[in-house]
């Protein structure tokens, strides 16, 4: 690498090779040996350094209105949670009630079944003899139609 | 370390009680961080007023974020620190008539004419020379001196090239340098 290059590398990413683009650090190393490359890195690494001291003074204190506004941004944004948190419950909520309803349903359902089933079961019984009573009595059939046989 | 550490741990706290709507915690926590960040997007944005507003609204995505944070190991401050660049470079997009080449590039003052200035000097000539570098210079020399972002990080955030960044950034320092080395003839 020429010195020229070097310089140049040397004024935009600063005095530390490591932080140079990567293919041009191992030739940057060995052109770094020459006093004019050092003292352009040197130079370069002053700079870094203002530049370093300016990022570590403390910064300007917010002001009164910007403490105030970024709490009560914080508590709506808190509200908001909350408020997004119950949206989200309730179709859960929602579901929950219908799943209980179909249930209730279901087992009310059921329960009228069971307490029917008896019933049925005796009409069904009566109607199944009723029809095995007039198989076996042709002419009671006819008697019933009022046809002779 | 441990300080860092401390530090990071109160932040986290204090976040998840603002995160329950805590105000108190919440101007706390404000109060802690948001110097740091009105001082980046001062630099950047060269506006006060814009800065504060980038501030309130990198706070205002913490609050929104927090629960994810809560869960995540990025310290509090970095977090914030990198949504305030990111705010920055976004205003710094939406404004007009901003050229890559606006101004002439300075003459190199030279190694060793930094050293010489007083340290209070030469924030105050710092910070006016990057308040006078054009918007993608000053953007290319925040990015790399108080974000410690990659140079591909770099050229990623500004739309541009590695070697664009190189250009914006040589420009960028070749300014400050010289304004230094001017305040220090000045001062002479």
């Amino acid at each position: 690498m020429d010195l020229a290059r070097f310089r140049a590398l040397a004024g935009a990413w600063g005095g530390d090779i490591a932080r140079w683009p990567e293919a041009s650090r191992a030739a940057a190393r060995l052109t770094a040996r020459a006093p004019e490359a050092a003292a352009a890195l040197a130079g370069a690494a002053a700079l870094d350094a203002a530049l370093a001291d300016l990022d570590a003074a403390p910064g300007p204190a917010p002001s009164a209105a910007l403490l105030a506004a970024c709490a009560r941004d914080a508590v709506a944004a808190a509200d908001a949670r909350r408020s997004a948190a119950r949206r989200a419950r309730r179709p859960m909520a929602a579901l929950l009630a219908a799943a209980a309803v179909a249930g209730l349903a279901l087992g009310l359902s059921g329960a009228l079944d069971a307490a029917l089933a008896p019933q049925e079961a005796a009409r069904d019984a009566e109607a199944s003899l009723a029809a095995e009573a007039m198989l076996a009595a042709p002419d009671a059939l006819a008697a019933l139609f009022g046809e002779a046989t | 370390m441990a300080a860092d550490s401390d530090s990071d741990s109160l932040d986290a706290a204090l976040l998840a009680r603002a995160a329950r709507g805590e105000a108190a915690a919440a101007r706390l926590l404000t109060a802690r961080r948001a110097p740091r960040l009105l001082a980046l997007a001062t630099r950047m944005l060269n506006d006060p007023a814009e800065a504060e507003d980038v501030t309130q609204e990198a706070f205002l995505r913490l609050w929104r974020a927090a629960e994810d944070l809560a869960q995540g190991p990025a310290p509090i401050g970095a977090w914030l620190h990198r949504v305030a660049a990111n705010l920055c470079l976004d205003r710094l997009r939406r404004r007009r008539g901003v050229a890559l080449d606006d101004v002439a590039a300075p003459a190199d003052p030279g190694p060793g004419a930094l050293e010489r200035l007083a340290a209070a000097d030469r924030a105050a000539a710092l910070r006016a020379a990057l308040a006078a570098l054009p918007d993608r210079q000053r953007a290319a020399v925040c990015l790399r001196h108080f974000d410690d972002r990659s140079n591909p990080e770099i050229a990623q955030a500004l739309g541009v090239s590695v070697e664009a960044v190189e250009s914006l950034l040589a420009r960028g320092r070749r300014a400050l340098a010289a304004a230094l080395a001017g305040h220090r003839e000045d001062a002479a």
